[in-house]
């Protein structure tokens, strides 16, 4: 029953039998053990799964791994580059963008795309654009000041948008959790 | 939960009453039926696996006809329970002999849910339960030519 | 007292350092641990409100691939040492037993009926489809004033009436009735909330066969107090229970009770003897996770004609849900305290009858019955003001009490230690411009748009608790401040933060109080088997109280560090002094002196000291404050109404508030938009409903409505700074002080703008298609929460008319 997916997650390419059943998010955290990418609901309403497919957002909750076939995904773990925060993750950091944490890094990937897509937003388009993630505890006010810090910062030159690495092999498979 | 709706048979109203009546096309026409036992006169035991997002699950219950009145109207009664919770219902059907080949099913039914079935609320069973009363009668539609054809 | 020192961390907006690992993935939240060989539990909850389990056939589960284990509520039993407990106030009957597994009756959706083990998740949650479970179903009791009446269907057999408990405080106001001039009544409604921490709950056991001991990692608020309630849930003594919360993605008080399936857990994890992992669903905690409110509030005042309150009367229905959760009748007992709000009354009484309904239990929820009582406090002064002919700044202004009556007792039961009441409202009103505000809105109305302003001057009680003001147990909380050889210094705090910054503000004061880089400390929480019994974090108590034990650790280490300095520089310890991280003697010259990291290094390997002074430098310190703490403000809002659709804009929202010390004002802030949001969603959007048939209709995140960034206005904070001697940091709490305010502040600003139509009072939550109702078919359209006039008057009787 099983099906094999390859795809590229945060530069490192990887080959592995998935139940056709296994939703993207649980493959990211189950398989490849990258746990940032949070669950938060089961409606697709929260977003806290969000990841960038192929430069794309995507609650990642709403797409099974075996659909991702030659996807270039970036996970939260992928976003700072040698140890240098992306500007968006420094603009939370900044500006106090988290409490808790849970929602910060769809929120994070969501805040790529919006400021990929618009480079000096304003308040009322940052907080459309990040209409679809669900933040418990901040109110917002410091997601919409950070991901501003962000946009100031990143127009700037500061670190643009990683590409992905150099394709590397597999590492280390971990051994998958159902 | 109420939904309602019509079905139009290109058939004459007996055998359209027949088929209905039939427990064998009634099996045949209950989305994923896996198990279908008579268990008194117009009663029946049965499993059902129904696959729709999250009510996807194995339903075990009850259904039965009563109020027949021949030709012109009976009602369907419902119930089941699964993990993601129950369901109560009854169906009235109405029968229209509209000519010699064609006859209107007019439903009616009313359903109670319980569980994680009513935590999705009406607006999401709602359109679930619609397909599954026009599958039913699509079902019973193909089981009756079948037979027309057959004959 | 905190130093000042030239590091100057304290006061500032220092970065949190909790950020880092979680702003690139790098958390730990429970759902992300998974020790090799862990296995899944799945739980078989009832779909049914009230129903007498008939029987479960588990055969067929059994039987099906991966299964290691199925529980029903009577195999479980064998294993329990005793139910989950709730703590009982008042006039309490009886605790009902809440056994994990339901035995005998359902009585809430989701109660559990059953669970599974399996190697996958997919097979736990097949094989519970296989389990067959018969219910006869039973009549469902929801309305809570129904409940209490004679005949109406029972929950729990032994208890008559559904009557929890009742809770009785404050004194006689029939006088003040009697004597009234002027009086005001009405009947509100606190609907239910969800509280929706963004991470759902998560269990994971592992139970140890070499020593037979448990670790339980899970999504607490206390793991502490967890730890104790676990041992008597599961037999397994206290030692041996090692409960962790790593990190925790918010709780609001969802995560203070001891919950069924973190039992389970571990009694299931000892049976099939690998780690036992059961992660919630998002729509599975809608009905597993405890619910907020759902009060139903009867309230009058009486004024004199000139607008001084001379009494309040409050009667309060208050829903537990089926079960008593640990705290579910402490949540009105902290409503009923702290119910005259800021205002000098002589007269209140206030009455809770808490009643058992087929719903999922309720509990703490962020303000946990201080919103409630402000709520009803505040919309009921801005009634009274309306019948007086008063502004309700006014009103309120002439009801403060006064900065020279502190400490004040409120007749309740509580004494206010300090407060300026005034001087929160007066800045308010100048931020806000209030009186153009006035006239923008007098302008509009000319236009035919309906603007209107709303308040609140809020008083709210928290930092719990000093013990002599708990109601169960003694309210401290302790620290162990270790100064390590290398002169870095580790803390281990028994407060559990998640989300509120104390691994930065704690940093901050012990970097400043040894004049240490921040980098140089470690703040470590959430472990039993780290740190000394903590009561953990809720009721905004983290740093009012676990800071207070922080202060008092640092002071030990400072004191023993000085005898180690007093040796080394042989003088004597009165003499030596601590500045700018250096020990020198007082009044010598010369300029002899030891830095603290020099100490620290003596302290662990000096051999000359051996005979004198122990080795080590390091502190474990409680703190139990001798009062709580009494943060204040006022709160301000400009809304407009959309005639056309019935939407409510927020135009402008200011607030300040005091909580004393602010240790970093950036987290401070923080915490006040996240509490104002909750408070001004429960004004707004948020709202559990159930069937008639006890079914939760809002129970996923497309029907219950969570705010998101679109809808919410920008908000403007300032603060006064009142300093409170409750504690050594001179801090109040500020977590909750958002929610408490925000609410009534909406509903009145609504009300208000809605005035020309007659309205006098609108049932939250105010969504677009109730508004819209009112402002085209007229006031009486949809039921103001008030209802009927009738019933309220009903209520109280005649004798205050
Ligand atoms: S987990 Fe909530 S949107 Fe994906
Ligand atoms: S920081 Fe807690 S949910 Fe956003």
């Amino acid at each position: 029953m099983k099906k094999t997916v390859k795809l590229t997650v945060n530069g490192t390419t990887y080959e592995r039998d998935v139940e056709p059943r296994t939703l993207l998010v649980h493959f990211l955290r189950d398989n490849l053990g990258l746990t940032g990418t949070h669950i938060g609901c089961d409606t697709s309403q929260c977003g806290a799964c969000t990841v960038l497919v192929n430069g794309q957002s995507l609650k990642s909750c709403t797409a099974f791994a075996v659909q991702m076939q030659g996807a270039e995904i970036t996970t939260i773990e992928g976003l700072a580059k040698e140890g240098e925060l992306h500007p968006i993750q420094q603009g939370f950091w900044e500006m106090h963008g988290l409490q808790c944490g849970y929602c910060t890094p769809g929120m994070i990937m969501q805040s790529v795309q919006l400021l990929d897509r618009n480079a000096n937003p304003s308040e009322e388009e940052i907080r459309h654009g990040i209409e679809g993630n669900l933040c418990r505890c901040t109110g917002y006010q410091n997601i919409v000041k950070s991901i501003q810090w962000a946009a100031q910062h990143k127009n700037q030159g500061a670190t643009e948008v990683p590409e992905a690495d150099a394709p590397q092999v597999d590492p280390k498979p971990i051994s998958p959790v159902p | 939960m109420e939904i309602s709706g019509d079905y139009t048979f290109k058939a004459p109203v007996e055998k359209v009453w027949a088929i209905l009546m039939n427990s064998e096309a009634l099996k045949n026409s209950l989305p994923g039926c896996e198990k279908f036992e008579e268990i008194g006169p117009d009663s029946y035991d049965m499993t059902m696996k129904v696959g729709v997002g999250p009510i996807k699950g194995t339903y075990t219950g009850r259904i039965s006809m009563a109020d027949k009145d021949e030709l012109k109207h009976y009602k369907l009664l419902v119930s089941g329970q699964g993990s993601a919770g129950f369901l109560n219902g009854e169906g009235l059907f109405d029968l229209t002999s509209k000519g010699p080949e064609e006859t209107v099913v007019n439903y009616k039914g009313r359903a109670n849910v319980g569980g994680t079935l009513a935590g999705l609320g009406a607006r999401m069973l709602a359109p679930v339960a619609k397909k599954m009363g026009n599958d039913f009668f699509k079902s019973m539609d193909k089981q009756l030519q079948a037979e027309t054809e057959s004959v | 007292m905190l130093t000042a020192n030239p590091t100057g961390y304290v006061g500032s907006r220092i970065k949190r350092r909790e950020d880092p690992r979680l702003v690139t993935g790098n958390g730990n939240f429970t759902d992300d641990l998974t020790p090799v060989g862990t296995v899944y539990l799945h739980m078989l909850r009832s779909p049914y409100a009230h129903a007498k389990i008939g029987s479960i056939n588990t055969a067929a589960a059994k039987a099906m691939p991966g299964v290691l284990a199925v529980f029903t509520g009577e195999d479980l039993k064998k294993d329990l040492a005793g139910p989950i407990p709730g703590v009982p106030y008042g006039t309490v009957q009886t605790v009902p037993a809440y056994y994990p597994i339901a035995t005998d009756k359902v009585r809430f959706v989701g109660n559990i009926v059953a669970a599974v083990v399996a190697e996958t998740r997919g097979q736990a949650r097949d094989a519970a489809e296989a389990i067959e479970v018969q219910y006869d179903v039973l009549p469902v009791v929801l309305d809570m004033e129904k409940a209490v009446k004679d005949g109406s269907p029972l929950l729990h057999d032994e208890i008559a009436n559904n009557i929890c408990t009742e809770i009785e405080l404050g004194n006689d106001v029939t006088e003040a009735f009697n004597t009234a001039e002027v009086t005001v009544e009405h009947r509100f409604v606190n609907q239910r909330l969800v509280p929706n921490a963004l991470e759902n709950r998560v269990a994971l056991a592992e139970f140890h066969q070499g020593d037979e001991s448990v670790t339980l990692t899970v999504t607490s608020q206390n793991p502490h107090i967890l730890r104790t309630l676990l041992s008597g849930e599961i037999g397994i003594a206290e030692h041996k229970i090692r409960v962790v919360a790593p990190d925790v993605g918010g709780g609001f008080g969802s995560k203070i009770a001891t919950y069924a399936e973190e039992v389970i857990a571990c009694i299931a994890s000892r049976k099939v003897k690998k780690p036992v992992k059961w992660t919630e669903t998002r729509s599975e905690s809608f009905v597993a996770t405890i619910h907020g409110r759902d009060n139903i509030d009867y309230i009058r005042m009486s004024a004199t004609k000139d607008g001084k309150i001379t009494g309040l009367d409050i009667t309060a229905y208050a829903n537990m849900g089926a079960y008593m959760s640990l705290l579910g009748p402490t949540v009105p007992v902290l409503c009923g305290v702290i119910v005259p709000g800021p205002y000098a009354i002589p007269n209140v009484h206030f009455k809770a009858i808490c009643v058992y309904t087929n719903t999922t239990p309720t509990d703490a929820y962020r303000g946990a019955g201080r919103p409630e009582a402000t709520y009803m406090l505040e919309r009921t002064m801005n009634m009274m003001a309306e019948k007086l002919g008063m502004d309700p700044m006014e009103l309120r202004r002439k009801n403060f009490i006064q900065p020279d009556q502190f400490p004040y007792f409120n007749i309740v039961a509580l004494n206010y230690d300090s407060g300026n009441y005034e001087a929160a409202m007066d800045k308010a009103l100048e931020i806000f411009g209030y009186n153009e505000m006035r006239k923008t809105q007098e302008e509009a109305r000319k236009n035919g748009k309906y603007i209107g302003i709303g308040q609140s001057t809020y008083v709210e009680v928290c930092g719990l608790g000093p013990g002599s003001g708990m109601t169960i147990s003694r309210g401290y909380d302790c620290a162990v401040v270790r100064a390590e050889l290398t002169g870095k210094v580790t803390v281990f705090t028994g407060v559990a933060p998640h989300g509120q910054g104390q691994e930065t503000t704690f940093a901050q004061i012990v970097a400043d109080e040894f004049n240490v880089p921040i980098e140089d400390v470690t703040i470590k929480h959430g472990d039993t088997e780290m740190t000394p019994y903590g009561m953990g974090t809720y009721g905004s108590r983290g740093t009012a109280v676990g800071g207070g034990a922080l202060m008092l650790a640092i002071g030990s280490v400072k004191d023993k560090a000085k005898k180690i300095a007093a040796f080394q520089m042989e003088a004597n310890e009165e003499d030596i002094v601590f500045e700018g991280g250096k020990f020198s003697v007082k009044g010598a010259s010369g300029g002899k002196s030891i830095s603290f990291q020099e100490v620290c290094l003596k302290a662990y390997i000096d051999p000359k000291m051996a005979p004198v002074i122990e080795p080590g430098l390091e502190a474990t310190r409680y703190f139990e404050p001798g009062n709580f703490v009494y943060p204040f403000g006022t709160h301000l809002a400009a809304v407009e109404v959309d005639a056309e659709t019935g939407n409510v804009k927020i135009l402008k929202y200011v607030c300040v508030d005091d909580c004393g010390k602010q240790l970093n004002p950036m987290i401070v802030e923080g915490q006040i938009h996240g509490g104002l949001t909750q408070g001004i969603a429960q004004a707004l959007y948020e709202e559990a409903v159930y069937d008639d048939n006890g079914q939760l209709v809002s129970g996923t995140l497309m029907d219950y409505a969570l705010p998101t960034a679109a809808e919410l206005p920008h908000y403007t904070l300032d603060h006064t700074v009142t300093p409170t001697t409750v504690n050594p940091l001179g801090v109040k709490g500020i977590g909750e002080a958002g929610t408490i305010a925000s609410t009534p502040v909406i509903v009145n600003a609504v009300v208000d703008a809605l005035k020309p139509l007659g309205v006098k009072d609108i049932q939250m939550p105010l969504r677009p298609e109730k508004v819209w109702k009112i402002i085209h078919n007229g006031a009486s359209a949809n039921g103001s929460a008030g209802a009927d006039a009738s019933v309220v008057e009903q209520h109280f009787g005649e004798d205050n008319k």
